[in-house]
């Protein structure tokens, strides 16, 4: 199992263009506090689209889709957006059960994510 | 010529007292999803037990505990060092899991889950929160809570071997709950 992490990849030219954040382990009660902080963190630094890249993340509950549609509907406010890219098959289900993958842009690939931020 | 009748399996039972810790719930997922593989359980019905177990016990360590994070614990703090008990039963049928917090319960108001997905998204929010008892009822077959204020909130959950499900695929429009019987609801969601 592993630990869970945040990577932050930000553009060399900053924002508008998007931030890559790479989530590893599991988004759940105990770990969307970390997550928060730091998306709250980019946004403070003007940044308003975002890639989300969860292809090491292999759970997620409730409390993880709290916080990405708190995500989502903060950068919407801001004319922003977000991309959910390459979701593990079992995270994937989760969300489709649930119903959020329609709610949520989900995409294979990064490159494919940046042309729909665009 | 006689009927042979199999002997009775006595029901294979666990009970486990787990700290009051958002942090043990990956550990608490690890064990159930062991437990539930054992059981015969596998693919979707293997990760919905594992995300239905992770709700209730978050929704004990933070609404029956008020945890809200590492840095600002507060409330509870007689009923948060019992911690929650998880109790097992394998059954030849099934898994029946409950979960027994020993916290008390607020203003029973803000004890609301959610209805259906749709209700979630179509509020007007400043946190999505209410989504972990919604869960809890799609994903297993039977869910009961029995919450006495003095003395804590069970929360009884159970997922049946090859029982036909009247819906399997619960959409954002919605779907019927399963089998609750509350005596009396917490409805707070993690």
């Amino acid at each position: 199992m592993k630990p869970f992490s945040i990577e932050c990849l930000e553009p060399d030219s900053g924002p508008p263009s998007p931030v890559e954040v790479r989530l590893v382990g599991f988004l759940d009660a105990h770990t969307v506090v970390s997550f928060e902080k730091t998306m709250a963190e980019l946004q403070e630094r003007q940044y308003t689209k975002f890639i989300i890249l969860i292809s090491g993340l292999t759970y997620i509950s409730s409390a993880g889709i709290g916080v990405l549609m708190v995500l989502l509907q903060q950068l919407h406010r801001r004319q922003g957006n977000m991309v959910i890219v390459q979701p593990t098959e079992k995270v994937h289900k989760i969300l489709d059960l649930l119903g959020f993958t329609k709610i949520f842009q989900i995409m294979d690939d990064i490159d494919t994510a940046r042309q729909a931020l665009d | 010529m006689s009927t042979y009748v199999p002997p009775t399996v006595e029901p294979l039972r666990f009970d486990l007292a787990c700290p009051c810790e958002k942090r043990s719930l990956a550990v608490l997922r690890r064990f159930i999803a062991g437990v539930a593989h054992d059981a015969g359980f596998t693919g979707d019905d293997l990760h919905m037990i594992e995300m239905a177990v992770d709700e209730a016990c978050a929704n004990a360590f933070i609404h029956a505990y008020r945890l809200a994070d590492e840095d600002t614990e507060r409330g509870d703090d007689a009923g948060r060092r019992r911690g929650i008990n998880l109790n097992l039963e394998l059954q030849t049928d099934g898994l029946t899991i409950r979960i027994k917090d020993y916290g008390t319960v607020g203003d029973p108001d803000d004890l609301k889950g959610v209805e259906s997905v749709q209700d979630y998204l179509r509020s007007d929010r400043e946190r999505y929160d209410g989504l972990g008892i919604l869960i809890m009822k799609q994903f297993m077959d039977e869910v009961e809570f029995r919450t006495d204020p003095d003395a804590g909130t069970q929360v009884t959950m159970r997922k049946f071997q090859h029982k036909p499900r009247s819906s399997e695929h619960p959409d954002a429009r919605g779907d019927s709950s399963r089998v609750d019987q509350p005596v009396h609801s917490r409805e707070k969601t993690s």
